[in-house]
């Protein structure tokens, strides 16, 4: 059991865990771990790279099962079958991608997936702001309850993600490295919000490497090492010392490599001048030996990860020069970088490393330097592959049982040798290794030091970029040590140790010049952050620049084409608009959930029909119902078969649309259906209420119901969060199938409408009609500006597309030209307007990155 | 540190007998659904077993087959191209107009040159504009049918009569038509190209992992662009035939055309989500499809059925897909 209480706690552990381990194949990441927490207390937890933090946590968080021990909360036992679990449980915990909707506000993200709601489903945003005020108030963050989390800076961000947390009355509050991101103030910030959870009995627990905030917020620290508990104190009467023993430890010296020299280097490979990549690195210069291992430490936001990825290709420098045997080294992209006999292992091998469907002797001879050197040599030698494979196998001890198999058959640690044997068999004679011995079993581990060592004497050139500092102190001749951007320090082999990497990585740099703040790791794909006011406004541009571009052409087309400002044409323009727009709306929301709808087209030939030939038997009130439901029920159709059956978006819409359509050409039999009763059904289109066209209202009210819904209703709000931030919406406890079922119901409603407005626009309506229709709605919806990476959805800017359509086709008909050139127009503005919402999205990103 | 390096399995195959069982169904079940198809089609209708119609139902197969050697390969890289219709169609229009004057080989080479040309216009556009490939060629689609359109001024009919090309569509080489030889001949080639060349390994690896295939050097835009081209290719080649078969051509000639190919390339087996594929399952894939509709011909169902049965076999193809995946999981 642990020793030591928590200042001023009760004698009972919030959180007890007993005997804890957990087995991985090959790996046993905890051993018998004994772990509590109390109430009010700050717990760190430490331990170096491979320790076992990340999987204590996750079992903590209900990500991963213990494959032994005993979980207690609040003295219960417990087992979590999931993070959702864990959360209702009242465990939070707080990674460094967080669980935040960039699309969304402050507000709605503290409140996701439980907003409070007035009577008619409403938001309730008087109470969401009563609440939310009091929640920031306490934290001490002013920042706008209507503010986008993308504008707030990390700290920020982090402040609402533990806003929300608070306001979820959470009891356990679990923090991964939480200041890896944060300048000075907003690190003094974080620890007085930190004392306020204490003084609510929440418990923290904080896994940090940086060990002088540990001695700052800490009541009790928890050391693990190789997996097992070495020992829990309390921080006070601790030294710095008596941690950093615990984490290394004596165990682990003996099974290290013992470093051994290798023959003096050689001549410069590698000459580094000032190196700049805005906001990751500043100004890094340093001298790169044939046979030499350069070790390269830093925590995140260090520069660290930054640095390898630039030398391949994977970054764009800003200034400085690299060169490469006297001559100036310029790569664009990672082949150049290997033409020029550079090769970078990846840090993450399963995101950018291994390719999951190939096999393991594809996996390692994907780079092998004919690829690069003689693309006429593009056909397989079977043979000569396997007898390269087989040396490389035998050089590096790869346990695979044949090189046919699947690369994800292998352990972790022969993934990572056959990572190495791709970089070897490139021929590169400078290697960027990126944690090389990362989730790779301890036998492994000290095979590839050695491995790396053997390198160096055979006159390779390595950099070691590592977290790892014992494996740092394994293998390097040379170290460089990066904090917050710059370079802090460049040891020879006489000063590498654990505490002067440790001290020089954890102080911020002190070169005499002011430290750059703001430094983060780069942006997950998915979520676009930070972003100036320049960027803002070319959001905003968005929806204002179809609108300028609507009055252009109207007025174009007024001056152009006589005949278009005619009452009887703008009228025309303004129903053939609203039937566009109606469908295109509802595409809106589908695309701000980050779906598509391909059948729409379908659905309103079939619509179309259906009320036609109802009409015959019923009045129109129950024709148009019928028409409505049908749509309904396609697009229901539609959003079971995407989420029960998990299947992409738009392969079901388009095999659906097939369906349809076939659907409508058999109900038809090809044939034409007219409308002949109930003519009154045609006041539907050209019936005029204070002089507008009835489509042109029924657009309107369309638009108003979903903007409400879109932005006024938990449904709305979920169906952004889905598309902006899909992890965030499930952990919030979004059902994610029925939000998914209702948004393409919606859809197929909008479609049924558009169907149904056609129908009383032509009156005689036949299978062929419709086609190209999804097209026009996918356009409009994107025209508007409605990204389709998801998020958030312009429902002003689709109508004044759909109006822009309009115009532009009305007033090449007025002008003669013939219906086909509208298709190739209809086309090119179709890529037109997907390639400005690329640009816009690519810009976006950039400026955040030169933001520091 | 996370839950990614703890889930690396160890070495073994399938988990149980069971497990097993299942792989070898959800793989094969294209071939089984064939064999089954014709046994049993041929059992109830003596037409249907007539040499005539077997042939028949090769030549239909080609068109829709060729197609789909070239979008396998494209979806192994992990993209889709919805414009084949429209680029079908203007190949088609574009033949024509130009066989009278130029003679049979000339116009086959220049159509062949078009179909690769708009390929790579596709491919640049994915890549270099970065817009998702199905909605990128959705608009392409109607580029092209536009253009084809405008050329033949609506969607009227251009008959084209040119002896040494009629026989390419009409033809027989021994007991199978021509353009069923050239089927298996495209398959021969691309089959070569997926399993026998780097570029092949080039496809797959995008396909498999698009960050992973970067970091290791590969030019992915290029690779993405090629595969378009060979799809254009493809494309062109289907036109060829199909237009020596009709002896005409029409810009709407090949409507549905994407669906059939994809929902033949998805029904063989041919994963969605890239990095796999296999061209004996697009091939068996096109052959199930020709006799379906063969079968609905003969049975009088009406050609409007065509559009449901493709559609629901599509969806129900990757019903099957997703199947496999979640029972057979990561493996």
């Amino acid at each position: 059991m642990a020793t030591g209480q928590a200042s001023g706690g009760s004698p009972e552990p919030l959180l007890s865990l007993t005997g804890i381990s957990k087995q991985f194949p090959g790996v046993k990441a905890l051993d018998s771990v004994d772990f509590d927490l109390f109430p009010g207390e700050v717990h760190a937890l430490m331990g170096e790279n491979g320790a076992g933090k990340s999987t204590l946590i996750n079992i903590i968080s209900g990500l991963l099962h213990p494959t032994a021990g005993k979980i207690c909360l609040a003295g219960h036992e417990v087992a979590f079958a999931s993070s959702m679990q864990a959360q209702k449980a009242g465990i939070s915990t707080i990674t460094q991608e967080f669980n935040l909707v960039p699309q969304l506000t402050v507000a709605e993200n503290i409140f996701l997936g439980r907003e409070p709601t007035r009577r008619i489903g409403l938001m309730d945003w008087r109470e969401i702001k009563r609440r939310a005020s009091e929640i920031l108030r306490e934290l001490g963050l002013n920042v706008p309850l209507g503010q986008r989390v993308s504008y707030l800076s990390v700290g920020d961000r982090q402040l609402v993600e533990i806003a929300k947390a608070l306001s979820l009355q959470f009891r356990i509050i679990t923090m991964d490295e939480p200041t890896a991101a944060l300048n000075a103030t907003e690190v003094a910030r974080l620890f007085a919000i930190i004392e306020k959870l204490k003084q609510r009995r929440v418990a923290v627990l904080y896994v940090s490497h940086r060990l002088g905030e540990i001695f700052r917020i800490a009541d009790r620290v928890t050391v693990l090492r190789d997996g097992k508990r070495v020992d829990t104190r309390p921080v006070e009467g601790l030294t710095e010392n008596d941690v950093v023993t615990m984490m290394l430890g004596r165990a682990l010296k003996k099974e290290a490599l013992i470093y051994q020299a290798s023959p003096a280097a050689g001549k410069v490979a590698l000459s580094i001048k000032s190196l700049s990549v805005p906001g990751f690195l500043s100004d890094i210069s340093f001298d790169l030996r044939v046979g030499e291992v350069m070790g390269c430490a830093g925590l995140i936001g260090s520069g660290r990860y930054e640095l390898t990825r630039t030398l391949f290709g994977l970054l764009r420098a800003s200034g400085g020069t690299v060169e490469i045997n006297g001559q100036i080294l310029r790569v664009a992209t990672p082949g150049d970088a290997i033409r020029r006999g550079i090769y970078m292992l990846p840090e993450e091998r399963k995101v950018e490393g291994i390719l999951p469907d190939l096999t393991v002797r594809e996996n390692l001879l994907i780079s092998a330097k004919r690829l690069f050197h003689r693309l006429s040599e593009l056909l397989i030698d079977a043979k000569e592959e396997q007898n390269q494979y087989e040396r490389m196998r035998k050089s590096l001890d790869i346990r695979a049982s044949s090189s046919s198999q699947r690369i994800t058959k292998l352990s972790g640690g022969n993934q990572q040798k056959v990572m190495l044997g791709r970089a070897l068999t490139s021929e590169s004679r400078i290697l960027l290794l990126n944690e090389p011995t990362r989730g790779v079993d301890v036998g492994t581990r000290v095979e590839i030091h050695a491995a790396i060592r053997k390198l160096a004497e055979q006159g390779y050139t390595v950099i070691v970029s590592s977290t790892d500092i014992p494996e740092l102190v394994s293998v390097s001749d040379r170290c460089l040590v990066l904090s917050r951007g710059r370079m802090n320090g460049l040891l020879d082999r006489t000063q590498i140790n654990e505490d002067n990497i440790t001290a020089l990585g954890n102080r911020p740099a002190d070169y005499g010049r002011q430290p750059m703040s703001n430094f983060r790791r780069l942006p997950s794909v998915r979520t676009i952050f930070e972003l100036s006011h320049a960027t803002r406004l070319v959001q905003v541009a968005g929806s204002l620049g179809v609108f300028v571009l609507l009055v252009i052409v109207v007025v174009g087309a007024s001056i152009l084409a006589p005949g278009f400002f005619t009452y009887t044409n703008l009228t025309n323009t303004l129903i053939t608009a609203s039937i566009t727009a109606v469908t295109g709306l509802g595409m809106t929301f589908a695309i701000a959930m980050g779906g598509f709808d391909l059948s729409v087209g379908s659905i309103q030939v079939l619509t179309a029909i259906v009320a036609a030939g109802l009409l015959s038997i019923v009045d129109p009130a129950l024709a148009i119902l019928g028409a409505l439901l049908t749509g309904l029920a396609i697009g229901l159709l539609n959003g079971i078969l995407i989420s029960k059956l998990r299947l992409p978006a738009f392969v079901v819409t388009f095999g659906m649309m097939s369906v349809v359509r076939g659907v409508a050409l058999l109900v038809t039999q090809g044939q034409s259906v007219m409308i002949t009763k109930h003519i009154e059904f045609g006041l539907l289109n050209n019936g005029k209420i204070f002089g507008l066209p009835v489509p042109f209202l029924i657009m309107i009210a369309v638009f108003i119901l979903l903007s409400l819904l879109l932005k006024h209703t938990p449904f709305g709000r979920h169906t952004c969060a889905i598309g902006g931030n899909r992890s965030a919406a499930v952990a919030s406890g979004i059902n994610i199938d029925r939000v998914t079922i209702s948004v393409f119901g919606l859809v197929g409603v909008t479609a049924a409408i558009s169907g149904v407005m056609l129908a009383s626009q032509l009156m005689i309506v036949d299978a062929t009609l419709g086609v190209g229709f999804e097209l026009q709605a996918i356009t409009v919806s994107v025209l508007g500006g409605t990204s389709l990476s998801g998020g958030h959805g312009n429902l002003v800017g689709t109508v004044f597309a759909a109006l822009l359509l309009a115009t532009i086709a009305s007033a090449l008909n007025i002008l003669k030209v013939i219906p086909f050139y509208q298709y190739l127009a209809l086309g090119v503005l179709l890529i037109f307007a997907l390639a400005i919402d690329t640009a816009r999205r690519a810009f976006i990103a950039k400026s955040l990155l030169s933001r520091a | 540190m996370n839950l990614r390096q703890a889930t690396s399995k160890g070495i073994g195959d399938h988990r149980s007998y069971g497990m097993a069982v299942i792989s070898f169904l959800t793989r094969y079940y294209i071939q089984f659904l064939l064999i089954l198809s014709v046994l049993i089609l041929g059992a109830l209708n003596p037409y249907f077993r007539s040499p005539a119609n077997l042939q028949n139902i090769l030549l239909q197969a080609s068109f829709a087959g060729i197609g789909a050697a070239g979008m396998t390969l494209l979806i192994v890289s992990g993209a889709f191209d919805l414009s084949v219709a429209g680029l079908l169609g203007l190949c088609g229009v574009m033949i024509c107009q130009l066989l009278p004057s130029l003679g049979t080989v000339l116009t086959i080479l220049i159509t062949l040159f078009l179909g690769v040309l708009l390929g790579l216009l596709n491919g640049l556009v994915v890549t270099k504009l970065r817009i998702p490939a199905f909605i990128a060629t959705l608009g392409m689609m109607n580029i092209y049918l536009a253009l084809a359109f405008i050329w033949t001024q609506g969607s009227r009919v251009i008959s084209v009569s040119v002896p040494g090309f009629d026989t390419l569509g009409t033809g027989m080489f021994g007991a199978l038509p021509v353009p069923f030889l050239v089927m298996i001949l495209t398959y021969l080639v691309c089959y070569g190209i997926l399993n026998g060349s780097i570029y092949g390994r080039c496809l797959r690896a995008v396909g498999s992992s698009e960050i992973a295939a970067r970091t290791a050097g590969l030019p992915v835009d290029l690779i993405r662009i090629l595969a378009f081209a060979i799809v254009g290719g493809c494309t062109a080649l289907a036109g060829v035939f199909l237009t020596a078969e009709l002896s005409s051509a029409s810009a709407i000639m090949a409507t549905g055309y994407e669906l059939t190919v994809i929902a033949v390339v998805v029904i063989g087996g041919t994963s969605l989500k890239g990095g796999e594929g296999t061209l004996s399952g697009s091939f068996t894939g096109a052959l199930f499809f020709a006799v379906i509709s063969t079968a609905l011909n003969i049975l009088n169902v009406g050609a409007y059925w065509q559009y449901v049965v493709t559609g629901v076999f599509l969806i129900s193809a990757l019903g099957v897909q997703a199947l496999r995946t979640y029972v057979l999981g990561a493996e």
